[in-house]
């Protein structure tokens, strides 16, 4: 076995890394030469540069517009490895939910699972976004004319996002939000962009993950469950002991290559506003007009973020394959 | 290959000439500056600065080819040749005028940024934005500007930076963003596209200087020559009271600085390897400063901007033409 995941690992990983890494290289030796002779310099040194530009959004990690584009950079990786996580949590949780909607034998539950997935998976990700974005943003109120939920003074929602209060897990802080002039400061702030990136990626990706549970739970044979009904178990026993256990592990391996795509549609966010690495890597290239290595950046590590995922899934896809007994 | 590389950037007026037709890179559509009117002509400050290169080059001002270009594409766009001059807002700034390959012609135009409100939030000078959250759009010199100016005067701010013009304007429209921040001028352009205009406020304090001009790729001097000159010309005619309408009545002039102007004494289109009657054809075809800032930015337009610093040196402005000898 040890010696199969080596050959895959040279096969699936090495070489597609090591074929374009070579086309890279070529491509590039061309590239410095023209460049060569306009009298440009290729370098990545304008990264320890001031960055010189503020970010929006930065969740738990702290960053100035005195610090370095790196330093800016790697905030933007940040969002973009968060978002991503939140979209997969929830997209994963709400796919399942809508799949077994869809297999279950009441008509209105599956027409609205079917529905639904029809509708999402057919129009563009970034025109939902826009579409949720334009409607929270036009229709939430202005800060000072929050909604006050629970009339605490703790949690507020307004167009400019949702407020609440923050635990520092490591020094036993608490921060609540407090309105300040035009903003509210202090608590954990999330943005209407990260809000909307999150829930409109986690309903598109959805659509498809309920397609792939649907599938998988349509693919256990219909003898299955007339034989555990015939041994006399419950409805809800032929599901959750015969049914379900064997449907994930058909529902795994398709279900984890979705992961890697919903990271790179996160790079989306770039249309609303949210400042993930696409955003903030694209203020840098336009600061610095260092073009060719910029976008290197976003694609080696665009690349090197999906490679890291479908390893990992791989491995657990592996876990779960069915052996050939 | 090497050789060829070598004479990738000289002698852009060779290659223009040969074409029979300029490629001037413009902006996607900001009014006044470069924008498309309804009947599908370019219109602006910046199309009608091709539009005299053309003219001095090509003796046409029909002979232009304009390219839209985005605030991030436009470097690379010159850099790459695929247009011969960018007219486009650019900010002259040291690092642009070194770092990415390309020499700056004189300033077109002296801008300098502001921020918009909307009146009913009743602030009237940038300090009292303090907490605010801000629009910017990307890639432009707006955003590093901001964040020098607030970080200068201890203010703090949230940015929302889009990459979309559009996007940011609506997003200000909207509420997400109490200000909004650009050169005057788009500040100005923008504010026309409003549902309600009069209800935004440009505020009076300019958070700093922006010179827009037309840049060349470095390394062609002599291309570089005729772009400065022909803007001196517009200048010059203006400081000699000439314009479109009234220039033939001048081919009688004794005065020697107008006769060398309009090439009635011989020899000076020789030394931009241009026949002489090069700036004759300009003013003649798209007419003087005044012409210009009267037809797209001045008081019969919609824009109503004043001309400021942009007077003539001889009025307390800053242009000012190099001598014609």
């Amino acid at each position: 076995m040890p010696c199969r995941l080596d050959k895959h690992l040279f096969t699936h990983y090495a070489l597609p890394f090591l074929l374009f890494s070579l086309f890279s290289l070529a491509l590039f030796y061309n590239l410095f030469s023209n460049l060569e002779n306009q009298g440009l310099r290729l370098g990545f040194s304008f990264l320890t540069q001031e960055a010189g530009f503020e970010i929006g959004d930065k969740f738990f990690f702290s960053y100035e517009s005195t610090q370095s584009y790196l330093h800016a950079f790697l905030i933007g990786l940040s969002n973009t490895v968060m978002s991503s996580i939140l979209i997969i949590f929830f997209s994963t949780l709400l796919g399942f939910i809508l799949g077994l909607l869809r297999f279950s034998s009441l008509k209105l539950y599956s027409l609205f699972a079917s529905f639904y997935s029809n509708i999402f998976r057919n129009i563009p990700l970034v025109i939902q976004l826009y579409f949720f974005y334009h409607i929270l943003i036009n229709y939430l109120p202005s800060a000072r004319e929050s909604y006050n939920f629970f009339g605490l003074d703790l949690f507020f929602l307004n167009n400019r996002g949702l407020f609440i209060p923050r635990f520092g897990l490591t020094d036993f802080s608490f921060s609540y939000p407090v309105l300040e002039g035009f903003n509210y400061f202090g608590g954990s702030h999330f943005t209407p962009e990260l809000i909307v990136l999150v829930f409109g990626s986690s309903l598109y990706a959805a659509a498809f993950i309920s397609e792939i549970v649907l599938a998988g739970l349509k693919a256990i044979p219909g003898g299955q469950l007339e034989a555990a009904r015939s041994l006399g178990m419950s409805e809800r026993n032929c599901f959750s002991k015969i049914i379900f256990p064997q449907s994930v592990k058909i529902i795994i391996p398709p279900l984890t290559n979705q992961w890697p795509s919903i990271i790179k549609n996160s790079s989306l966010a770039v249309a609303i506003g949210y400042p993930d690495l696409l955003s903030v890597v694209n203020t840098g290239l336009n600061q610095t007009g260092k073009a060719i290595e910029c976008l290197s950046l976003i694609i080696l590590v665009y690349l090197l973020l999906s490679l890291v995922s479908s390893f990992f899934l791989n491995y657990i896809a592996k876990k779960f394959q069915y052996k050939n007994e | 290959m090497v050789a060829q590389s070598f004479n990738l950037h000289a002698g852009t007026l060779e290659k223009v000439k040969k074409r029979g037709t300029l490629i001037c890179g413009v902006s996607t559509g900001i009014f006044g500056f470069s924008s498309v009117d309804s009947k599908g002509n370019w219109q602006g400050l910046d199309v009608d600065f091709c539009r005299a290169i053309s003219l001095a080059v090509l003796g046409s001002k029909e002979k232009v080819k304009f390219v839209s270009l985005s605030a991030q594409q436009r470097f690379t766009a010159l850099q790459s040749g695929e247009v011969d001059v960018l007219s486009r807002n650019t900010t002259r700034i040291l690092s642009r005028d070194t770092d990415l390959g390309i020499n700056f012609g004189p300033t077109i135009f002296y801008d300098g940024q502001s921020i918009m409100v909307k009146k009913k939030i009743k602030v009237s000078k940038v300090k009292d934005l303090n907490s605010a959250t801000i629009c910017v759009q990307t890639g432009t010199t707006s955003e590093l500007n901001l964040t020098d100016y607030f970080l200068e005067n201890k203010l703090k701010f949230r940015p929302l930076v889009v990459e979309n013009n559009e996007e940011v304007f609506k997003a200000f429209l909207a509420g997400r963003c109490d200000a909004i921040t650009s050169d005057s001028s788009q500040l100005a352009a923008m504010r026309l596209g409003a549902p309600k205009p009069e209800e935004l406020m440009i505020l009076e304090e300019r958070i700093s200087k922006e010179p827009l001009s037309p840049a060349v790729r470095h390394g062609d001097d002599a291309w570089l020559d005729i772009v400065s000159w022909v803007f001196y010309v517009l200048i010059e005619a203006e400081e000699l009271g000439i314009n479109s309408k009234n220039v033939d009545s001048f081919k009688t002039s004794a005065r020697p600085r107008v006769q060398r102007l309009l090439g009635i004494s011989k020899g000076h289109g020789s030394y931009l390897k241009l026949d002489d009657k090069w700036a004759y054809k300009v003013i003649k075809g798209v007419g003087n400063y005044q012409e210009f800032f009267d037809r797209n930015l001045g008081e019969k337009t919609k824009m109503k901007l004043e001309r400021g610093v942009n007077r003539l040196w001889t009025d307390g402005g800053l242009m000012y033409a190099m001598p014609f000898r």
